[in-house]
């Protein structure tokens, strides 16, 4: 199986997303995903070309540099890596997201292949409307290329958490949107809170400010 | 002096209020108060869950408040008026986010240099029915003063009366002795100046508000 993983940093506000992507890459070597083979792809949000700087900010990560416009920012991202990469497996994952845990990629592995294509993500909730979030989500790309809207700035949070949300959409389509902890993978249904210790990675609502 | 914010999450966030309380917290988080408070999220129209306690679980010293929304923002501020104790209640409407460092601190600098009354971020001087008052999307005040206050607003079309009408808010509180001010980042005038508030609400580019609503400019822009 060919994975992706996507990361997006945007390139504006370096002061912000500059120490994200070095958290980034740091925690995902102090952290390493597991024993499936797979790429990185930095989505460069907004910028003109990669030079010294963007190579420092992931190095020793190897990692490969794609552009994007910056429309629909981390959402549209997504979507052109969704266009562009040729994989089995999408993983999206935003410019805050970081790891605490070796083994978070198997672990996302293994629950793609047990449960079969759909949209997997570590997070999800009921309020305003049921929905995995998308700082960090996966799934195979011609789910994500099949979404019937291109993502312009103003439609982010609609993506993520309004009525015709890419969860669901896809429970629309028949897929069971999936929460994935390292114990767990719960259905709509059976989505919770989780703690710290249960959640596959953080982002910068995640962080140790929230949820216990 | 024992300080308290109040936010109020409408509906558990259906109909936009999700995207707003995204706002604040990220404004607050960009945009630090300067000083320890307790946090009143007043759950409007629905159950204080988990989730609503993990969305606003970076607040410090969080408290969840449960109203059943009638009289919408107004009432949730009379509960939480009623029901936390402290020195200095700021309260914010759903539409209310941060856009200036150490705002707190303002706030409770001019609190205590003026004394117990009703200060806002924005005012309005008013014109024909629309009486000079305090904009109530980001106002402080004591609770105790707040309770003062005559009238229990249950309905939707009280509130409008409470900000700006005859027997609202301000009026009441000028009846009672009281000079409101408005506070921003770089001073603070009585409301009958409120329009000559260097980069506040009616002047200028506003870069002096302390908060914000969905009638101030620029529009806010999360940054990603």
């Amino acid at each position: 199986m060919r994975i992706c993983i996507v990361y997006v940093c945007p390139q504006i506000n370096p002061d912000v997303y500059g120490p994200a992507a070095r958290r980034f890459a740091d925690t995902y070597i102090a952290n390493p995903p597991g024993l499936n083979d797979h790429e990185v792809v930095v989505c460069l949000n907004g910028g003109n070309g990669h030079g010294p700087y963007q190579r420092k900010l992931f190095e020793p990560l190897p990692v490969t540099f794609v552009e994007h416009n910056n429309w629909g920012k981390d959402i549209g991202a997504f979507q052109a890596a969704a266009q562009s990469l040729t994989c089995d497996l999408l993983v999206c994952f935003g410019s805050h997201i970081y790891f605490h845990r070796a083994g978070w990629l198997d672990r996302m592995v293994q629950v793609f292949e047990s449960n079969g294509p759909s949209l997997y993500g570590a997070w999800g909730f009921h309020q305003p409307k049921p929905h995995l979030r998308t700082t960090g989500f996966w799934l195979p790309p011609e789910l994500l290329r099949g979404y019937p809207k291109t993502i312009g700035d103003r439609d982010r949070y609609g993506f993520e958490h309004g009525p015709e949300s890419i969860t669901l959409w896809s429970q629309r389509l028949g897929f069971e949107p999936m929460q994935v902890t390292w114990d767990g993978a719960y259905p709509m249904p059976d989505w919770r809170v989780v703690n710290r210790a249960e959640s596959l990675f953080y982002d910068q609502w995640f962080d140790g400010t929230r949820g216990g | 002096m024992k300080v308290a914010i109040t936010y109020i999450y409408p509906n558990a966030g259906e109909g936009g209020y999700f995207d707003l309380a995204v706002r604040f917290l990220d404004s607050y988080g960009k945009f630090p108060p300067g000083m320890d408070h307790d946090s009143i999220i007043v759950c409007n129209g629905s159950p204080a869950t988990d989730e609503t306690k993990f969305y606003f679980g970076s607040l410090p010293n969080l408290i969840c408040l449960e109203h059943d929304g009638s009289g919408y923002d107004i009432g949730g501020f009379q509960l939480a008026a009623r029901t936390v104790p402290c020195d200095l209640m700021v309260f914010f409407g759903s539409t209310a986010y941060l856009r200036q460092p150490n705002w707190l601190v303002r706030m409770v600098d001019a609190f205590q240099r003026h004394g117990d009354t009703l200060y806002g971020a924005m005012g309005n001087q008013g014109v024909g029915d629309i009486y000079p008052h305090i904009r109530t999307t980001g106002f402080w005040m004591s609770p105790a003063l707040l309770n003062r206050y005559p009238i229990q607003v249950t309905r939707p079309e009280q509130r409008y009366e409470f900000e700006h009408g005859r027997s609202g808010l301000t009026t009441w509180a000028i009846q009672q002795g009281k000079q409101p001010w408005v506070v921003s980042a770089v001073g603070d005038w009585v409301l009958q100046s409120c329009n000559s508030v260097p980069g506040g609400y009616h002047n200028g580019n506003q870069e002096n508000l302390l908060t914000g609503d969905r009638l101030t400019r620029p529009p806010y822009h999360p940054c990603d």
